[in-house]
C-alpha cells in the first residue's frame, strides 16, 4: 500500500510540474482574443518563431544565434498571432497569466487530487504498520529505539560506577571515551532511525518531550568524551555525574518510570 | 549578570577563552575578504566552519598547546559568523553598481546598507537560536557540514588511525580540486587536459553516453559536494530525484513538445528551462515545502520554546539564551532595519530633473556616454557633480516615491501636470507604484520592516531546514523573492530598499544556517549551546562591515582598471548578482511568472502531507540548483548506502564520516588558498 502511495505521489508530481510548465505557453488559435490581456493583448515573454531564408533555413545573427520572428515583449495583436500561426509556431511563451488560457490546468488539478490521494495512502499505511509492530509487541524486543535509549541510560549509570572502581586517570579517560564512542557511534544512531516509532509511539508531543530530556543526557556524555579526550577529567567525571542526574527524566517521559 | 558572566567565561575547561575569541576574529576577518572576492568572481562562496576548525587546531593546540576541543569550537563558531556574511552581501549589494546606481565608503547609502546588514545578521541570529531544539535535538537533522567539522575536532581523541583517515580525506579532497582551482590561476586545469567531456570543473558524462544536448547529465568536480552527500546518506537522494525530475523530466519533455521558443537549440534547453520554469517552480516549491514543514512542526516547536523559555528563567541562564534576550536582540534589529528602511524611502529615486533634464543625483562613470578617456570621464563626472552640488533642489511626493527636481521653479512646473503625466514619468522610468504607495512614508517603512522581519524569521527557517537536510542553502532564492517582495511593496522604483532589504535578508539566513550548523557541531562535541549563542550574537556584526568594504575596495580597483565596477568586462563579474539584476528588470518589466511560483508552492506543501513533510524542501531545491552539483552530491549520497551494506552502518559512519569530512576540508583549504594568492597577486 505505502509503494503504491509513494509510486500515486511520483506520478502526480511529475504531471503537476509537467503541467504547471505550460501555464505561460498557451496554444496559437484562430480565436486572436484568446490572448487578450488588460489593455490590449498579452505580451511575449520570449522570442517567437524563427526568420527564415529563401532556401527556408534559419536566418542566423553575428553571434552564430537564431533569429526570431518576435522578439520577447512584443504584443501579440491578432496581426502578430496571424504572422506567427503561418510560420508554423503552434505556443508562445506570454507575461500575462490567465487560467483561461492555461491548457494543462485540468491535469494540474488531477496531479492536486493524487498528490492528496497518494498522501492519504502512504499515512494510512504508516499508521497501520504501527498499530500492528505495537500488536506483536515488537517494541519489546532488542534493537528499537524505545531499547536503545534504555541502553543509553544503563551505559551511563554503568560507566559512573566503573569509574569510582577505577583508580588511574589514564584508565578512566581511555574507559569514557571508549564507552562513551559505542553510545555516540552505535545507540545514538539506532534512537535518531527510529524516529518514526517513537513519534507513534508517543505522538509528536510526547516525543519532542522525550528528546529534549534525552538530548541533554547525551549533550552531557558528549561533553565528557571530549574533556576525557583532552585529558581534563575533572570536567569528565562532573559530565557523566551530570547525564546520570537526567536519566530519571528521560525514563520518566519514556514511560517507564525511574528505577 | 555577573552569574551569567562568569559561566560564560569559566574556566575549569577550556571553552570560551581570549585567544579563541581573538584567533576567530582575525581568521574570520581574512576568510571574509578572500571568500568575498572569490565569490565576486566565481558565483558561490565556501563556508568557513570546516577551514577554521582545521587552523584552530592548528593555532590553539599546535601553536599555544593548549586548546581543547570545545575551545576550538568556540573559534570555529565565531570565526565562520565573522565569515559567512559575505554571501548575502555578494549577492545583492553589487546590484546597485550593475544598475549604475552609485555607492561611496562615505556616502549614506553605503552606511544604511551595512546598518541593515548588521541588523539582519543579529536578527538571524536571534531568530534562529529557539528552533535550535526543534531542528537539531528533536527533529534530529543531520546538517552534514556540522557533523564534518564534529568529527575533525573529535579526530585527536578518536585515535590516531581516525586523525589518518581524516587527512586522508583532506589529501583526496586537495589532490582532485586542484585541477579546479589551477584554473584560476592559469595553470592547466581539467578543462585544458584536452579531454572532449572534461570541462573546467566538470564531466559531461550525458556527451560520454551519447545523451541528446537536451538532456544534461554533468557531475561537478567537487569534492565538497561528494563529501556533504555521504554525510547526509539515503535521504538525500530526494535531491537527486528532484534534479532528475527537472533537467530530465521536464527540460527534455518541454524542448520535445515545442514548449521553448524554436530559437532556443538543444544544447541551451537546459539553460532556458533553468530561468523560465524550472527555477520559479524549485523555488515555490521550496517555499510551500517549507510552510507545511513548520505546519507538521508545530508540536516539536512548542515543546522546544517551551524548554528554551524554562532555560531561560534558570538561575544564571541554564544552557540556553532565553527568550527575552533573544527578542530584545530581535527588537533591536528591527528597529536598525525600520530606520534604515525609512531613510531609503525618503531618498529620491530619480537621479535626472523630470522636467529640465538635468543631473540632480549623484552622477557616476558608467552615466558617461561617449568614445572619452577614462581621465576624460573622470573630469566629465568631477564638473557634473559639482553642478549638482550647487543645485538648490526641490522635491515632490507621488505615487510612494519622492521625486528630485533641479529648482524650485522646476517643481512647481511638475505641480502643473496632470496625474497621469506624472505617471507616465514614473512607468517611464520603470517605477510602478508599490502596494503600499497610499501609505505615509513611517507607516510605509514600519510595514516594510515588519514585514522584513517576518520574511527574516521564515527564510531562516527554511535555510536552515535546507542546510540541515542537505547541506545546501537557496540564498539566491530566498534574496530573489526578498527583493521581489520589497519592489511589490515599496513600488519598483525602490531598488535601493529592495537591495537594502535584501542584503539584510541574506545575511540573516545565511547566519541562521551557520549557527544552526555551528550549534549541531557544539552538541556533537558537548559544548554548551548558550556559551555559543552569546559569542556568536556579539560578533556577527563585523562580517557585514568587511564584506561591504571589501566590495567597495573591488568596485573601485576594477573602475579604475577596466572602466566598470563589475560585469562580464571586469574580472570579478558578480554572476549572482547579474542574475538577481535581470530579476529586477523582470519585475520593472512585468515579466516575473508569479503564477508558477504558486503551483510549485501548492506541489511543495502538499508533498509535504506525507510521512515526511521536507520533502517538497528537498525537492524543490534540487530543481533549481545546477544539475552537476547535485549529481556529485547524489554519488555521495549512494556511496554511503553501498558502503553502509557492505561494511555496516556503523563502519560507515565511524569510518565514512572522516573521511568525507576530510573531502570538504581539503577542497574548502584549497580553494580558499587559491583566492587568498588571486586577492594578493590581484
Amino acid at each position: 500500500m505505502r509503494v503504491a502511495g509513494y509510486f500515486v505521489i511520483t506520478v502526480s508530481l511529475v504531471l503537476g510540474a509537467i503541467a504547471a510548465t505550460t501555464a505561460y505557453v498557451p496554444p496559437l488559435t484562430e480565436d486572436a482574443a484568446a490572448l487578450a490581456a488588460a489593455g490590449g493583448y498579452a505580451h511575449l515573454n520570449a522570442p517567437a518563431g524563427v526568420q527564415r531564408d529563401a532556401a527556408g533555413e534559419p536566418v542566423l545573427s553575428a553571434a552564430g544565434a537564431r533569429v526570431p520572428l518576435a522578439p520577447a515583449g512584443t504584443e501579440l495583436t491578432p496581426d502578430v498571432q496571424a504572422r506567427l500561426r503561418a510560420a508554423g509556431v503552434r505556443r508562445v511563451r506570454v507575461r500575462e497569466f490567465a487560467f483561461a488560457r492555461w491548457q494543462h490546468a485540468w491535469l494540474f488539478v488531477l496531479a492536486v487530487a493524487g498528490l492528496v490521494a497518494g498522501s492519504v495512502l502512504v499515512r494510512r499505511d504508516t499508521a497501520r504498520a504501527q498499530r500492528s509492530r505495537q500488536v506483536d509487541g515488537e517494541r519489546q524486543t532488542q534493537g528499537t529505539p524505545q531499547a536503545a535509549l534504555a541502553e543509553i541510560v544503563a551505559a551511563a549509570r554503568g560507566l559512573q560506577a566503573d569509574l569510582a572502581a577505577l583508580a588511574a586517570d589514564a584508565d578512566r579517560a581511555r574507559a569514557i571515551i571508549e564507552r562513551v564512542g559505542h553510545v555516540q557511534a552505535v545507540l545514538a544512531l539506532r534512537v535518531v532511525e527510529g524516529r518514526d516509532a517513537l513519534v507513534a509511539d508517543l505522538g509528536m508531543a510526547g516525543y519532542a518531550e522525550l528528546m529534549d530530556a534525552f538530548s541533554r543526557l547525551e549533550r552531557a556524555l558528549n561533553r565528557a568524551w571530549s574533556a576525557a579526550a583532552d585529558d581534563v577529567l575533572d570536567e569528565a567525571l562532573r559530565s557523566i555525574d551530570e547525564a546520570v542526574a537526567l536519566a530519571p527524566e528521560v525514563e520518566r517521559r519514556l514511560g517507564r518510570g525511574a528505577s | 549578570m555577573g552569574t551569567f558572566f562568569r559561566d560564560v567565561f569559566q574556566t575549569r575547561y577550556r571553552e570560551v577563552t581570549p585567544s579563541a575569541i581573538l584567533f576567530a576574529i582575525v581568521i574570520g576577518v581574512v576568510m571574509n575578504a578572500a571568500i568575498t572576492y572569490a565569490g565576486l568572481k566565481i558565483g558561490f562562496t565556501i563556508g568557513g566552519s570546516a577551514i577554521a576548525a582545521v587552523l584552530g587546531f592548528g593555532v590553539l593546540r599546535g601553536v599555544l598547546r593548549r586548546g581543547t576541543i570545545l575551545e576550538t569550537n568556540i573559534a570555529q563558531t565565531c570565526a565562520s559568523a565573522v565569515n559567512i556574511s559575505n554571501s548575502g552581501i555578494i549577492f545583492t549589494v553589487p546590484v546597485l553598481f550593475l544598475l549604475g546606481l552609485p555607492l561611496a565608503a562615505g556616502g549614506a547609502d553605503f552606511w544604511l546598507i551595512t546598518l541593515a546588514a548588521v541588523g539582519g545578521a543579529i536578527l538571524g541570529t536571534a531568530f534562529i537560536i529557539p528552533l535550535r531544539k526543534q531542528m537539531i535535538e528533536i527533529d534530529r537533522l543531520r546538517f552534514p557540514s556540522g557533523t564534518g567539522v564534529a568529527a575533525i575536532l573529535k579526530s585527536p581523541g578518536a585515535g590516531a588511525r581516525k586523525a589518518v583517515v581524516l587527512l586522508a580525506g583532506i589529501g583526496a579532497g586537495a589532490a582532485v580540486y586542484w585541477f579546479v582551482a589551477a584554473d584560476q590561476l592559469g595553470l592547466p586545469s581539467y578543462g585544458s587536459l584536452g579531454v572532449d567531456v572534461l570541462t573546467a570543473d566538470a564531466l559531461d558524462a550525458g556527451r560520454l553516453l551519447n545523451f541528446p544536448p537536451q538532456l544534461e547529465l554533468i557531475f561537478g568536480i567537487a569534492p565538497f559536494a561528494l563529501g556533504a552527500g555521504y554525510i547526509t546518506g539515503r535521504p538525500g537522494l530526494f535531491v537527486l530525484a528532484g534534479g532528475i525530475l527537472a533537467y530530465h523530466v521536464l527540460t527534455p519533455f518541454a524542448y520535445a513538445m515545442g514548449w521553448m521558443p524554436a530559437v532556443v537549440a538543444a544544447h541551451e534547453a537546459p539553460a532556458y528551462g533553468f530561468s523560465a520554469f524550472n527555477r520559479p517552480l524549485g523555488i515555490g516549491l521550496l517555499l510551500g515545502g517549507a510552510m507545511m514543514g513548520i505546519v507538521m512542526s508545530l508540536p516539536a516547536i512548542r515543546a522546544a520554546l517551551r524548554s528554551v523559555a524554562a532555560a531561560g528563567r534558570v538561575r544564571g541562564g541554564g544552557d540556553e539564551l532565553g527568550l527575552p534576550v533573544l527578542a530584545t536582540a530581535a527588537a533591536l534589529a528591527g528597529v536598525l532595519l525600520f530606520a534604515a528602511a525609512y531613510v531609503v524611502g525618503e531618498k529620491p529615486f530619480n537621479r535626472t530633473c523630470p522636467v529640465t533634464g538635468q543631473w540632480v543625483g549623484p552622477v557616476s562613470v558608467a552615466d558617461i556616454a561617449g568614445d572619452l578617456s577614462e581621465d576624460a570621464r573622470r573630469a566629465e563626472v568631477a564638473a557634473l557633480n559639482a553642478e549638482v552640488d550647487e543645485l538648490v533642489t526641490a522635491t515632490r511626493a507621488h505615487g510612494g516615491y519622492v521625486v528630485l527636481f533641479s529648482s524650485e521653479q522646476a517643481a512647481r512646473t511638475w505641480d502643473g501636470y496632470d496625474a497621469a503625466r506624472k505617471d507616465d514619468y514614473l512607468l517611464g522610468n520603470s517605477a510602478r507604484p508599490g502596494w503600499l504607495a497610499g501609505f505615509p512614508p513611517l507607516l510605509r517603512a514600519a510595514i516594510i520592516a515588519l514585514v522584513g522581519v517576518a520574511w527574516i524569521w521564515l527564510a531562516g527557517i527554511i535555510i536552515a531546514q535546507c542546510t540541515g537536510m542537505t547541506d545546501w542553502s537557496p540564498i539566491s532564492g530566498m534574496a530573489l523573492l526578498t527583493v521581489v517582495l520589497v519592489l511589490l511593496l515599496g513600488g519598483t522604483g525602490a531598488v535601493v530598499g529592495a537591495v537594502l532589504i535584501g542584503a539584510a535578508l541574506c545575511v540573516a539566513i545565511t547566519l541562521a544556517a551557520d549557527m544552526m550548523t555551528d550549534l549541531r557541531t557544539g552538541h556533537l562535541v558537548g559544548a554548551q549551546p548558550r556559551r555559543q549563542q552569546v559569542l556568536e550574537l556579539l560578533v556577527v556584526g563585523i562580517g557585514p562591515l568587511v564584506s561591504m568594504l571589501v566590495v567597495l575596495l573591488i568596485a573601485e580597483v576594477n573602475r579604475q582598471s577596466f572602466g566598470a565596477p563589475f560585469g562580464p568586462e571586469t574580472p570579478t563579474s558578480a554572476p549572482q548578482a547579474q542574475a538577481l539584476q535581470a530579476v529586477i528588470t523582470g519585475v520593472q518589466g512585468g515579466e516575473m511568472p508569479y503564477a508558477l511560483y504558486g503551483f510549485g508552492a501548492l506541489l511543495g506543501a502538499l508533498l509535504g502531507l506525507s510521512t515526511f513533510s521536507g520533502l517538497g524542501v528537498l525537492v524543490g531545491l534540487s530543481m533549481y540548483l545546477p544539475f552537476a552539483a547535485i549529481a556529485t552530491y547524489g554519488v555521495g549520497c549512494v556511496v554511503n548506502m553501498l558502503v553502509a551494506r557492505w561494511k555496516g552502518r556503523v563502519w560507515a559512519e565511524d569510518w565514512g564520516v572522516p573521511f568525507a569530512a576530510g573531502l570538504i576540508v581539503g577542497e574548502s583549504l584549497l580553494a580558499m588558498t587559491v583566492n587568498m594568492i588571486v586577492l594578493a597577486t590581484g
